[in-house]
Protein backbone atom coordinates (compact mmCIF):
# COMPACT_ATOMS: atom_id res chain seq x y z
CA UNK A 1 0.00 0.00 0.00
CA UNK A 2 2.83 2.51 0.57
CA UNK A 3 1.33 3.94 3.20
CA UNK A 4 2.59 4.85 6.49
CA UNK A 5 1.24 2.93 9.35
CA UNK A 6 0.74 4.62 12.78
CA UNK A 7 -0.07 2.13 15.69
CA UNK A 8 -0.92 4.02 18.99
CA UNK A 9 -1.49 2.01 22.11
CA UNK A 10 -2.72 4.21 25.71
CA UNK A 11 -2.67 1.39 27.74
CA UNK A 12 -0.40 0.66 30.13
CA UNK A 13 1.59 -1.76 28.93
CA UNK A 14 2.41 -2.07 25.63
CA UNK A 15 5.00 -3.95 23.80
CA UNK A 16 7.18 -3.65 20.75
CA UNK A 17 6.36 -7.26 19.49
CA UNK A 18 2.68 -7.03 19.21
CA UNK A 19 3.06 -3.67 16.94
CA UNK A 20 5.78 -5.22 14.92
CA UNK A 21 2.95 -7.84 14.48
CA UNK A 22 0.51 -5.36 13.35
CA UNK A 23 3.43 -3.83 10.72
CA UNK A 24 4.69 -7.40 9.39
CA UNK A 25 0.69 -8.08 8.88
CA UNK A 26 0.79 -4.87 6.71
CA UNK A 27 4.09 -5.78 5.29
CA UNK A 28 1.93 -9.17 4.14
CA UNK A 29 -1.27 -7.41 2.70
CA UNK A 30 0.98 -5.22 0.87
CA UNK A 31 2.95 -7.86 -0.58
CA UNK A 32 -0.27 -9.59 -1.73
CA UNK A 33 -2.72 -6.75 -2.94
CA UNK A 34 -0.27 -3.77 -3.83
CA UNK A 35 -0.79 -3.49 -7.98
CA UNK A 36 2.52 -1.44 -8.27
CA UNK A 37 4.04 -4.49 -7.30
CA UNK A 38 5.02 -7.12 -9.91
CA UNK A 39 5.27 -9.88 -7.76
CA UNK A 40 2.00 -9.09 -5.63
CA UNK A 41 -1.02 -11.90 -6.36
CA UNK A 42 -3.00 -9.30 -7.71
CA UNK A 43 -0.78 -8.17 -10.07
CA UNK A 44 0.11 -12.03 -11.34
CA UNK A 45 -3.49 -12.71 -10.63
CA UNK A 46 -4.39 -9.35 -13.60
CA UNK A 47 -1.72 -10.26 -15.98
CA UNK A 48 -3.25 -14.05 -16.05
CA UNK A 49 -0.34 -15.56 -14.59
CA UNK A 50 -2.68 -17.33 -11.85
CA UNK A 51 -6.45 -18.25 -11.68
CA UNK A 52 -8.91 -17.10 -9.68
CA UNK A 53 -9.79 -20.12 -8.37
CA UNK A 54 -5.77 -20.93 -7.60
CA UNK A 55 -5.63 -17.67 -5.59
CA UNK A 56 -5.08 -17.71 -1.43
CA UNK A 57 -7.71 -17.56 1.07
CA UNK A 58 -7.24 -13.87 1.93
CA UNK A 59 -7.26 -12.66 -1.77
CA UNK A 60 -10.92 -14.69 -2.57
CA UNK A 61 -11.98 -13.43 0.67
CA UNK A 62 -11.10 -9.90 -0.63
CA UNK A 63 -12.51 -10.50 -3.88
CA UNK A 64 -16.09 -11.72 -2.64
CA UNK A 65 -16.28 -8.71 -1.01
CA UNK A 66 -15.50 -6.47 -3.48
CA UNK A 67 -18.05 -7.80 -5.39
CA UNK A 68 -21.22 -7.91 -2.83
CA UNK A 69 -19.71 -3.80 -2.07
CA UNK A 70 -20.68 -3.67 -5.80
CA UNK A 71 -23.65 -4.95 -5.33
CA UNK A 72 -24.64 -3.33 -2.44
CA UNK A 73 -23.59 0.12 -4.01
CA UNK A 74 -25.35 -0.06 -7.42
CA UNK A 75 -21.88 -0.35 -9.05
CA UNK A 76 -20.75 2.91 -7.33
CA UNK A 77 -17.66 0.79 -5.65
CA UNK A 78 -15.75 -1.18 -8.75
CA UNK A 79 -12.65 -2.44 -8.53
CA UNK A 80 -12.12 -2.95 -12.22
CA UNK A 81 -9.77 -0.14 -13.43
CA UNK A 82 -9.15 -0.66 -17.01
CA UNK A 83 -8.58 -3.02 -19.26
CA UNK A 84 -10.15 -5.51 -17.19
CA UNK A 85 -7.27 -5.28 -14.56
CA UNK A 86 -8.60 -5.25 -11.12
CA UNK A 87 -6.97 -2.72 -7.86
CA UNK A 88 -8.98 -3.93 -4.39
CA UNK A 89 -7.29 -0.93 -2.82
CA UNK A 90 -10.89 0.85 -2.02
CA UNK A 91 -11.67 -1.77 0.19
CA UNK A 92 -8.68 -4.31 1.20
CA UNK A 93 -7.26 -0.93 3.49
CA UNK A 94 -9.83 -0.97 5.76
CA UNK A 95 -10.48 -4.52 5.64
CA UNK A 96 -6.78 -5.11 6.05
CA UNK A 97 -6.68 -2.41 9.18
CA UNK A 98 -9.75 -3.72 11.06
CA UNK A 99 -7.88 -7.29 10.85
CA UNK A 100 -4.52 -5.78 12.68
CA UNK A 101 -6.84 -4.07 15.10
CA UNK A 102 -8.39 -7.74 15.82
CA UNK A 103 -4.24 -9.00 16.41
CA UNK A 104 -4.28 -6.06 19.04
CA UNK A 105 -7.80 -6.43 20.91
CA UNK A 106 -6.71 -10.75 21.20
CA UNK A 107 -3.33 -9.50 22.45
CA UNK A 108 -5.50 -7.62 25.16
CA UNK A 109 -5.16 -4.64 24.44
CA UNK A 110 -8.41 -1.98 24.98
CA UNK A 111 -7.63 1.49 24.24
CA UNK A 112 -5.47 2.20 20.62
CA UNK A 113 -5.65 3.29 17.44
CA UNK A 114 -4.10 1.89 14.05
CA UNK A 115 -3.69 4.48 10.89
CA UNK A 116 -3.09 3.49 7.47
CA UNK A 117 -2.75 6.39 5.43
CA UNK A 118 -5.09 8.51 6.82
CA UNK A 119 -8.14 5.92 7.45
CA UNK A 120 -8.72 4.66 11.29
CA UNK A 121 -9.66 2.06 13.31
CA UNK A 122 -10.01 3.37 17.54
CA UNK A 123 -10.75 1.22 20.30
CA UNK A 124 -11.41 2.98 23.72
CA UNK A 125 -9.70 5.93 24.95
CA UNK A 126 -6.46 8.31 24.61
CA UNK A 127 -4.07 8.20 27.24
CA UNK A 128 -5.85 11.28 28.82
CA UNK A 129 -9.40 9.29 29.27
CA UNK A 130 -10.75 10.82 26.29
CA UNK A 131 -12.27 9.81 23.37
CA UNK A 132 -9.93 9.48 20.53
CA UNK A 133 -9.69 13.10 18.94
CA UNK A 134 -9.34 13.03 14.85
CA UNK A 135 -8.98 15.61 12.48
CA UNK A 136 -10.53 15.70 8.97
CA UNK A 137 -8.14 17.15 6.55
CA UNK A 138 -8.72 20.15 4.22
CA UNK A 139 -9.11 18.97 1.19
CA UNK A 140 -7.83 22.60 -0.11
CA UNK A 141 -4.83 23.09 2.23
CA UNK A 142 -3.12 20.02 3.41
CA UNK A 143 -2.01 21.47 6.67
CA UNK A 144 -5.24 22.40 8.40
CA UNK A 145 -8.20 20.46 9.66
CA UNK A 146 -11.60 21.96 9.22
CA UNK A 147 -13.68 19.28 11.66
CA UNK A 148 -12.79 17.80 14.80
CA UNK A 149 -14.82 14.08 15.37
CA UNK A 150 -14.58 11.54 18.91
CA UNK A 151 -14.22 8.51 18.52
CA UNK A 152 -14.34 5.26 20.80
CA UNK A 153 -14.09 2.48 18.89
CA UNK A 154 -15.70 3.85 15.43
CA UNK A 155 -13.95 3.73 12.44
CA UNK A 156 -13.07 6.63 9.95
CA UNK A 157 -12.11 6.76 5.97
CA UNK A 158 -11.77 9.19 4.19
CA UNK A 159 -12.20 9.45 0.24
CA UNK A 160 -11.23 12.61 -1.60
CA UNK A 161 -8.48 14.67 -3.74
CA UNK A 162 -7.08 17.21 -3.94
CA UNK A 163 -8.92 20.16 -5.41
CA UNK A 164 -6.75 23.15 -8.23
CA UNK A 165 -9.53 25.95 -8.02
CA UNK A 166 -12.41 24.86 -9.96
CA UNK A 167 -11.08 21.38 -10.98
CA UNK A 168 -10.69 18.14 -8.75
CA UNK A 169 -8.43 15.88 -10.06
CA UNK A 170 -7.86 12.39 -8.33
CA UNK A 171 -5.39 10.28 -10.47
CA UNK A 172 -6.84 7.11 -9.17
CA UNK A 173 -10.38 8.44 -9.50
CA UNK A 174 -11.73 6.98 -12.74
CA UNK A 175 -15.28 8.87 -13.10
CA UNK A 176 -15.97 12.45 -13.05
CA UNK A 177 -18.90 12.59 -11.36
CA UNK A 178 -16.54 12.89 -8.60
CA UNK A 179 -15.05 16.25 -9.70
CA UNK A 180 -18.65 17.64 -8.07
CA UNK A 181 -17.11 16.92 -4.23
CA UNK A 182 -13.35 17.26 -2.85
CA UNK A 183 -13.86 14.56 -0.12
CA UNK A 184 -16.72 12.49 2.09
CA UNK A 185 -15.38 10.90 5.82
CA UNK A 186 -17.42 8.46 6.55
CA UNK A 187 -17.80 6.90 10.18
CA UNK A 188 -18.93 3.37 11.19
CA UNK A 189 -18.47 0.61 13.30
CA UNK A 190 -15.67 -0.11 12.40
CA UNK A 191 -12.95 1.34 8.98
CA UNK A 192 -13.94 -1.78 6.72
CA UNK A 193 -17.01 -0.36 6.65
CA UNK A 194 -16.13 3.13 6.47
CA UNK A 195 -13.56 2.63 4.26
CA UNK A 196 -16.03 0.19 1.25
CA UNK A 197 -18.64 2.69 1.67
CA UNK A 198 -16.56 6.05 1.71
CA UNK A 199 -14.95 4.67 -1.38
CA UNK A 200 -18.64 4.41 -3.11
CA UNK A 201 -20.08 7.16 -1.74
CA UNK A 202 -17.31 9.42 -3.43
CA UNK A 203 -17.83 7.80 -6.56
CA UNK A 204 -21.47 9.12 -6.61
CA UNK A 205 -20.52 13.01 -6.83
CA UNK A 206 -22.42 15.25 -4.24
CA UNK A 207 -25.56 12.37 -4.19
CA UNK A 208 -23.12 10.56 -2.02
CA UNK A 209 -23.90 11.78 0.89
CA UNK A 210 -27.68 10.96 0.81
CA UNK A 211 -26.23 7.06 0.19
CA UNK A 212 -24.33 7.50 3.40
CA UNK A 213 -27.61 9.03 4.98
CA UNK A 214 -29.52 5.99 3.69
CA UNK A 215 -26.98 3.51 5.31
CA UNK A 216 -27.80 2.29 8.94
CA UNK A 217 -24.50 3.00 10.99
CA UNK A 218 -23.10 5.14 9.20
CA UNK A 219 -22.37 9.32 9.81
CA UNK A 220 -20.68 11.02 7.06
CA UNK A 221 -19.21 14.54 6.15
CA UNK A 222 -18.94 15.52 2.90
CA UNK A 223 -17.21 18.88 1.25
CA UNK A 224 -17.84 19.85 -1.90
CA UNK A 225 -15.63 22.22 -4.66
CA UNK A 226 -16.57 25.32 -3.38
CA UNK A 227 -15.89 24.22 0.83
CA UNK A 228 -19.38 23.81 1.52
CA UNK A 229 -19.62 20.55 3.92
CA UNK A 230 -22.97 18.45 4.06
CA UNK A 231 -23.12 16.06 7.44
CA UNK A 232 -25.44 13.28 7.87
CA UNK A 233 -28.41 13.63 10.26
CA UNK A 234 -26.98 11.34 13.08
CA UNK A 235 -23.07 12.73 12.13
CA UNK A 236 -23.49 15.52 15.09
CA UNK A 237 -22.99 12.57 17.98
CA UNK A 238 -19.19 12.69 16.98
CA UNK A 239 -18.51 16.19 17.74
CA UNK B 1 3.97 5.33 32.49
CA UNK B 2 1.98 5.68 29.76
CA UNK B 3 3.75 4.57 26.32
CA UNK B 4 3.91 5.30 23.27
CA UNK B 5 4.59 2.85 20.29
CA UNK B 6 7.16 3.83 17.50
CA UNK B 7 5.53 4.98 14.52
CA UNK B 8 6.82 2.94 11.40
CA UNK B 9 6.93 5.41 8.43
CA UNK B 10 6.94 3.21 5.31
CA UNK B 11 6.60 5.95 3.06
CA UNK B 12 8.91 8.23 4.63
CA UNK B 13 11.19 5.49 4.52
CA UNK B 14 10.58 4.75 0.71
CA UNK B 15 10.33 8.42 0.08
CA UNK B 16 13.97 8.78 1.96
CA UNK B 17 15.31 5.92 -0.09
CA UNK B 18 14.59 6.98 -3.40
CA UNK B 19 15.36 10.28 -3.06
CA UNK B 20 19.01 9.14 -1.10
CA UNK B 21 19.38 6.84 -4.36
CA UNK B 22 18.14 9.16 -7.51
CA UNK B 23 19.37 12.93 -5.87
CA UNK B 24 22.26 12.70 -3.55
CA UNK B 25 24.96 14.72 -4.44
CA UNK B 26 23.32 15.06 -7.61
CA UNK B 27 22.70 18.60 -7.76
CA UNK B 28 25.33 21.53 -7.67
CA UNK B 29 23.89 23.82 -5.41
CA UNK B 30 24.32 20.60 -2.55
CA UNK B 31 28.01 22.63 -1.94
CA UNK B 32 27.08 22.00 2.14
CA UNK B 33 28.48 19.31 3.34
CA UNK B 34 26.26 17.75 5.84
CA UNK B 35 23.30 18.24 4.27
CA UNK B 36 20.67 15.97 6.17
CA UNK B 37 18.58 13.53 3.87
CA UNK B 38 15.56 15.04 2.89
CA UNK B 39 12.24 13.05 3.88
CA UNK B 40 8.97 14.85 2.70
CA UNK B 41 7.16 16.75 5.19
CA UNK B 42 4.64 15.19 6.25
CA UNK B 43 1.43 17.03 8.05
CA UNK B 44 2.00 16.69 12.06
CA UNK B 45 -1.31 15.55 13.72
CA UNK B 46 -1.24 18.52 16.46
CA UNK B 47 -0.20 21.11 14.88
CA UNK B 48 -2.31 23.44 13.16
CA UNK B 49 -0.17 25.93 11.28
CA UNK B 50 -2.13 29.33 9.93
CA UNK B 51 -0.88 29.13 6.49
CA UNK B 52 -1.76 32.76 4.92
CA UNK B 53 -5.05 32.08 3.03
CA UNK B 54 -3.93 34.12 -0.40
CA UNK B 55 -2.06 32.54 -3.05
CA UNK B 56 0.56 35.19 -3.94
CA UNK B 57 2.12 35.07 -7.11
CA UNK B 58 5.12 32.92 -7.25
CA UNK B 59 8.16 32.55 -10.08
CA UNK B 60 10.39 30.40 -9.88
CA UNK B 61 13.80 30.72 -8.77
CA UNK B 62 16.40 30.24 -11.45
CA UNK B 63 19.82 28.78 -10.39
CA UNK B 64 22.05 32.17 -11.22
CA UNK B 65 25.01 31.09 -13.96
CA UNK B 66 28.44 32.15 -13.89
CA UNK B 67 29.05 34.70 -16.81
CA UNK B 68 32.18 36.24 -15.74
CA UNK B 69 31.81 40.02 -16.76
CA UNK B 70 35.69 41.08 -17.14
CA UNK B 71 38.78 38.97 -15.93
CA UNK B 72 38.41 39.14 -12.39
CA UNK B 73 35.62 36.47 -12.55
CA UNK B 74 32.91 37.32 -10.33
CA UNK B 75 29.72 35.23 -10.44
CA UNK B 76 26.60 36.83 -11.98
CA UNK B 77 22.92 35.65 -12.22
CA UNK B 78 22.32 35.31 -15.97
CA UNK B 79 18.90 37.05 -15.16
CA UNK B 80 17.99 39.14 -12.24
CA UNK B 81 16.27 36.66 -8.98
CA UNK B 82 13.38 37.82 -7.62
CA UNK B 83 13.80 39.39 -4.06
CA UNK B 84 12.67 35.87 -2.00
CA UNK B 85 12.66 36.49 1.42
CA UNK B 86 15.51 33.79 3.19
CA UNK B 87 13.48 30.93 3.87
CA UNK B 88 13.88 29.46 7.50
CA UNK B 89 12.88 25.61 6.67
CA UNK B 90 14.53 23.00 4.20
CA UNK B 91 13.29 24.55 1.09
CA UNK B 92 13.59 27.55 -1.37
CA UNK B 93 10.05 29.70 -1.94
CA UNK B 94 8.65 29.08 -5.44
CA UNK B 95 6.96 26.69 -7.33
CA UNK B 96 8.89 23.67 -8.67
CA UNK B 97 7.93 21.30 -11.37
CA UNK B 98 8.83 17.60 -10.33
CA UNK B 99 9.54 15.16 -13.23
CA UNK B 100 6.45 13.27 -15.27
CA UNK B 101 6.59 9.83 -14.19
CA UNK B 102 4.54 6.84 -15.62
CA UNK B 103 2.61 4.18 -13.59
CA UNK B 104 -0.37 1.67 -13.56
CA UNK B 105 -2.86 4.36 -13.88
CA UNK B 106 -0.99 6.34 -16.31
CA UNK B 107 1.63 9.90 -16.00
CA UNK B 108 1.38 11.57 -13.12
CA UNK B 109 3.63 14.97 -12.83
CA UNK B 110 3.14 17.20 -9.79
CA UNK B 111 4.79 20.94 -8.53
CA UNK B 112 5.38 21.02 -5.33
CA UNK B 113 4.33 24.78 -4.08
CA UNK B 114 6.72 26.19 -0.83
CA UNK B 115 5.95 29.44 1.12
CA UNK B 116 7.81 30.43 4.23
CA UNK B 117 9.89 27.60 3.13
CA UNK B 118 7.27 24.72 3.67
CA UNK B 119 5.66 22.81 1.53
CA UNK B 120 2.14 24.17 1.61
CA UNK B 121 0.31 22.46 -1.52
CA UNK B 122 1.00 20.20 -4.21
CA UNK B 123 -0.46 20.64 -7.75
CA UNK B 124 -1.58 18.34 -10.18
CA UNK B 125 0.00 18.90 -13.56
CA UNK B 126 -0.48 15.38 -15.29
CA UNK B 127 -2.59 13.01 -14.26
CA UNK B 128 -4.46 9.95 -15.37
CA UNK B 129 -7.69 9.76 -17.52
CA UNK B 130 -9.57 7.16 -17.06
CA UNK B 131 -13.19 6.73 -19.16
CA UNK B 132 -15.68 9.01 -18.27
CA UNK B 133 -18.95 7.48 -16.57
CA UNK B 134 -21.66 9.93 -16.30
CA UNK B 135 -23.24 8.65 -12.76
CA UNK B 136 -26.40 10.48 -11.85
CA UNK B 137 -28.18 8.61 -9.10
CA UNK B 138 -32.07 8.86 -9.88
CA UNK B 139 -33.22 12.01 -8.41
CA UNK B 140 -35.76 10.77 -5.89
CA UNK B 141 -36.95 13.47 -3.23
CA UNK B 142 -33.93 14.23 -1.30
CA UNK B 143 -33.81 14.58 2.40
CA UNK B 144 -32.35 18.13 3.84
CA UNK B 145 -29.16 17.65 5.48
CA UNK B 146 -27.14 20.08 7.70
CA UNK B 147 -23.95 22.05 5.70
CA UNK B 148 -22.06 24.73 6.89
CA UNK B 149 -19.02 26.77 5.05
CA UNK B 150 -15.43 24.50 6.53
CA UNK B 151 -12.96 26.68 8.52
CA UNK B 152 -10.09 25.86 9.95
CA UNK B 153 -9.71 24.78 13.32
CA UNK B 154 -7.41 24.82 16.14
CA UNK B 155 -7.39 22.26 18.25
CA UNK B 156 -5.31 19.04 19.81
CA UNK B 157 -5.76 16.39 17.73
CA UNK B 158 -4.52 12.48 18.38
CA UNK B 159 -5.03 11.50 14.40
CA UNK B 160 -5.89 12.82 11.54
CA UNK B 161 -8.37 11.62 8.77
CA UNK B 162 -7.78 12.42 5.08
CA UNK B 163 -7.72 11.33 1.63
CA UNK B 164 -4.40 10.79 0.70
CA UNK B 165 -2.71 10.08 -2.69
CA UNK B 166 0.41 8.14 -2.52
CA UNK B 167 1.53 5.94 -5.23
CA UNK B 168 5.01 5.40 -6.06
CA UNK B 169 4.49 7.62 -8.70
CA UNK B 170 3.47 10.76 -7.09
CA UNK B 171 5.97 10.38 -4.15
CA UNK B 172 8.30 9.96 -7.69
CA UNK B 173 7.73 13.38 -8.62
CA UNK B 174 6.85 15.15 -5.85
CA UNK B 175 10.59 14.03 -4.29
CA UNK B 176 11.83 15.33 -7.79
CA UNK B 177 10.01 18.83 -7.37
CA UNK B 178 10.87 18.65 -3.82
CA UNK B 179 14.68 18.18 -5.11
CA UNK B 180 14.55 21.04 -7.15
CA UNK B 181 13.24 23.02 -3.55
CA UNK B 182 15.68 22.22 -1.50
CA UNK B 183 18.39 25.00 -0.22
Amino acid sequence: MGMPVIVRIADELANEEDCERVFSYFRYVDEKFSVYKETSEITRLNHGIIKEADCSDDMKEVLALCEETKKLTNGYFDIEVRNGFRDTSGLVKGWAISNAAKILDAAGYKNFFIDVGNDIETRGVNEEGELWRVGIRDPFRLTEIVKIIRLCGEGVATSGTYVRGLHIYNPLEKNHSADEIASITVIGANVYEADRFATAAFAMGKNGIYFIENLLGLEGYQIDKNGIATMTSGFEKYL
Amino acid sequence: MKRYLLTFFLILSFAAFAISQKFSLSSPSAAQSGVPSPTLPVPSPVANENIAPEKRLVTIVKKPTVIPASPVSKPVPASPAPVVTKPKGLYRDGTFKGDAISEYYGTIQVAAVIQDGKLVDVQFLQYPIDRQTSANINNQALPILKSEAIAAQSANIDAVSGASVTSPAFISSLSSALALAKN
